[in-house]
């Protein structure tokens, strides 16, 4: 989203907040240079952090806010810290646009407020309690965590990890290790091309579309809800279904063996390397071949 | 002001005052030589704070740390880094969960299952055994060490910990984020009552059995977030 | 790639601070975790100084040697909670510190000392004195109260908000200020007059 048109939203929307008619929106813009191997830093208790990138070796920080708040931006060694004295509380948001050069390691931590991070190729470590985590890139380690929202994360060259406890995990096109651990909401993956991953939630369910690794080993698991896998059709993998209630549905020509310990169902595709774990308490667990319906 | 503000002249060092504070100081610094002095003092403390530059300590410390770790490797190391982020596997003895008297015994061919107290969060945690190198499959038997009837039970009475504990500090949580937590873990309650009645009749199902353990670790985890929210919340 | 071998020459030259970085610390964490003695050594050697750097300004110099084997003790103990999603270095400092102030506290209990905070109980400095005239900043914080030293570390040379220091340490947010306060007061009586 344009910048300048999210600054002017976060401002109509405080002119329309709050209980004083003459709370006024102020903004401020401010340029840090920063050293090589600089990590940026954002503590936010309300409001809306949106990070962008740009070539400079430099930090940009525009701000909208109430005028007895004033935004800070603290250099400490190689941490380009940027806050609000005094800090906010939710009738007093900042909302920040920050600008930085793609390579630098972000860390964000808001309580109410949304997260939208695009164009970086850096590792990153955000949470959030009330607010979206939205991330396009990163590299490296993305470490998301929301309370009461979604993350979604599309085109990371790195390895994820998300949770989220009333919200739903979204990840696209992913080259890298996954865990996406929900609660209360469905764990979605697709375009993945990772080693480990795990995908599990209580109430929800779990879809996964990606590769399956001859060295790889992908465990996928719910309570109250539906497991759904597509899978190269020469994949080669061990698979293991496990459920008390529910079923498994697979298009795959070969013998399903029931073991004898409980619902639990295993079969061999291909060299059987890849380890394959599906685990449903109530639900139905399909496994297609891609391009199947 | 006919006082010094010395007792603010740290926060305005710090830029921890409010702007109106903050003009009222330097209105009286413009005028003061010695609060303007005493602030210039205060920056060099904390300018000398901020160079500190260690040196190695003059001894070698390595040996006495790699004996008292030595002494500790008795135990298998039980809990992997990426304990979350891997698939767990667990292996049972079937004559062990059959033995133990309690409807779920987990036990694991790597480790006994102990639950571990961790002093400074005060939560209990399952380890996960790592699978031994060869087995394959699942529900492979081996021998183990020893059961652990009571584990379950520890189990429980850490929850039942957290739990009080979130219910002293939960109001520090605002209503709506007290709410959601209530919401799942009440989904998750749900999902082990299910599980332990289904256990009821196949005690000897390995996942349910696993998938149990998985459901309260969930729920400790969802705890310990929320109670850690909490003490974060002024 | 270093293999970790403690060889007769000096190990602090091949295995010092200046090579120790976050993704190196992450693979060795993950190593130690799993059992690598020598991994371990190598986060020892990159984070030695400054865990007992924090040790000897928080319990004084005699003291410091056995904190920090606590410290690394402790930490290898607690790996497996260190998920990797901050530095390695971060996640030791706050082992330490927790580690410290647990110490302290269940010391003070044992002694049944009550703080006095407008006494000036400091730590026995064992270390000789420079020669130069000023005292230097580790003598100076030897002879300050205990809590106004912890939070004055904390704050001023290990760079903890108030916030995160008042959790700390169980008090007011208030109370780190003026401790705050108090300890340059008294840090200035001895470094600047």
């Amino acid at each position: 989203m344009n910048p300048t048109r999210v600054l002017l939203l976060a401002a109509v929307a405080w002119g329309t907040l709050g209980a004083t008619a003459r709370a006024q929106t102020y903004q401020t813009d401010r340029t840090v240079e920063t050293p090589p191997g600089a990590r940026l830093h954002v503590e936010n208790p309300a409001g809306d952090v949106t990070i962008r990138t740009w070539g400079r070796s430099a930090v940009r920080v525009q701000a909208s806010h109430r005028s007895n708040t004033r935004v800070e931006i603290q250099t400490r060694g190689p941490l380009v810290q940027v806050g609000v004295q005094p800090p906010g509380h939710p009738g007093n948001p900042v909302s920040y646009m920050v600008t930085v050069p793609a390579d630098m390691p972000i860390e964000v931590h808001v309580i109410h407020g949304n997260v939208d991070v695009a164009g970086t190729r850096a590792p990153m470590e955000i949470d959030a309690v009330h607010g979206t985590i939205r991330v396009q890139g990163g590299a490296g380690t993305l470490a998301l965590a929301s309370v009461q929202g979604a993350i979604v994360v599309t085109g990371a060259r790195g390895d994820v990890k998300a949770e989220s406890v009333n919200q739903g995990i979204d990840l696209t096109d992913i080259r890298g290790d996954i865990t996406a651990e929900a609660v209360n909401g469905r764990v979605r993956l697709s375009g993945i091309d990772a080693r480990r991953v795990t995908g599990e939630t209580v109430n929800g369910s779990v879809s996964y579309q990606g590769s399956i690794r001859s060295d790889g080993w992908y465990r996928f698991s719910t309570h109250n809800g539906s497991i759904d896998l597509v899978v190269p059709a020469d994949a080669g993998a061990t698979f293991t279904a496990s459920t008390f209630n529910g079923t498994l549905e697979t298009g795959f020509p070969v013998t399903l063996r029931e073991a004898k310990q409980g619902k639990q169902f295993s079969f061999t595709l291909g060299s059987g390397d890849a380890r394959v774990e599906l685990e449903s308490f109530n639900g139905t667990m399909r496994i297609r071949r891609t391009g199947e319906p | 002001m006919s006082t010094h503000p010395t007792e603010r002249l740290s926060e305005y060092v710090d830029d921890e005052l409010t702007r109106a504070e903050r003009a009222r100081v330097e209105a009286h610094l413009a005028t003061c030589e010695e609060c303007a002095a005493l602030v210039a003092d205060l920056r060099a403390v904390v300018a000398a704070a901020g160079e500190v530059a260690d040196a190695p300590p003059a001894t070698d410390l390595w040996p006495g740390i790699a004996r008292r770790i030595a002494e500790r490797s008795g135990e298998p190391k039980v809990v992997a880094l990426e304990s979350r982020r891997r698939p767990r596997r667990l292996t049972f003895s079937i004559s062990q969960l059959v033995a133990a008297s309690l409807a779920v015994a987990l036990l694991s061919a790597a480790a006994v299952w102990t639950a571990l107290r961790e002093p400074e969060t005060g939560v209990v945690r399952a380890p996960e055994a790592s699978a031994p190198a060869g087995t394959s499959g699942t529900g492979t038997l081996v021998s183990d060490a020893g059961a652990a009837p009571d584990a379950f039970a520890e189990y429980e009475a850490a929850v039942a910990e957290l739990e009080r504990l979130l219910d002293e500090v939960g109001d520090r949580i605002d209503p709506a984020t007290r709410r959601a937590f209530d919401e799942n873990l009440a989904i998750i309650d749900g999902a082990i009552r299910q599980t332990r009645r289904a256990l009821e009749s196949n005690p000897n199902d390995i996942y349910l059995n696993t998938h149990l353990a998985n459901t309260m670790q969930r729920k400790i985890d969802v705890l310990q977030g929320a109670t850690r929210l909490a003490r974060a919340s002024t | 790639m270093q293999d970790g071998t403690r060889a007769a020459e000096d190990p602090l030259l091949a295995l010092s601070a200046d090579t120790s970085t976050p993704e190196g610390d992450l693979k060795d964490a993950r190593l130690a975790a799993e059992g690598d003695t020598r991994a371990f050594e190598r986060l020892y050697r990159g984070h030695s100084t400054r865990v007992h750097g924090l040790a000897r300004r928080m319990v004084g110099y005699e003291e410091a040697d056995e904190l920090t084997q606590d410290v690394f003790v402790r930490a290898w103990e607690k790996l497996d909670t260190f998920r990797g999603d901050a530095a390695f270095g971060t996640w030791i400092h706050r082992v330490a510190i927790n580690l410290m102030l647990a110490r302290q506290q269940t010391r003070k209990r044992d002694r049944q000392r009550f703080e006095d905070d407008d006494a000036r109980i400091g730590l026995a400095p064992v270390r000789p004195r420079p020669t130069e005239s000023k005292v230097d900043l580790e003598a100076a914080l030897a002879s300050l109260p205990e809590r106004a030293r912890r939070v004055f570390v904390l704050h001023d040379v290990e760079g903890y908000k108030h916030h995160e220091i008042a959790e700390m340490m169980e008090i007011n947010v208030g109370t780190s200020k003026s401790q705050l306060h108090r300890a340059r007061m008294l840090m200035r009586e001895q470094l600047v007059v």
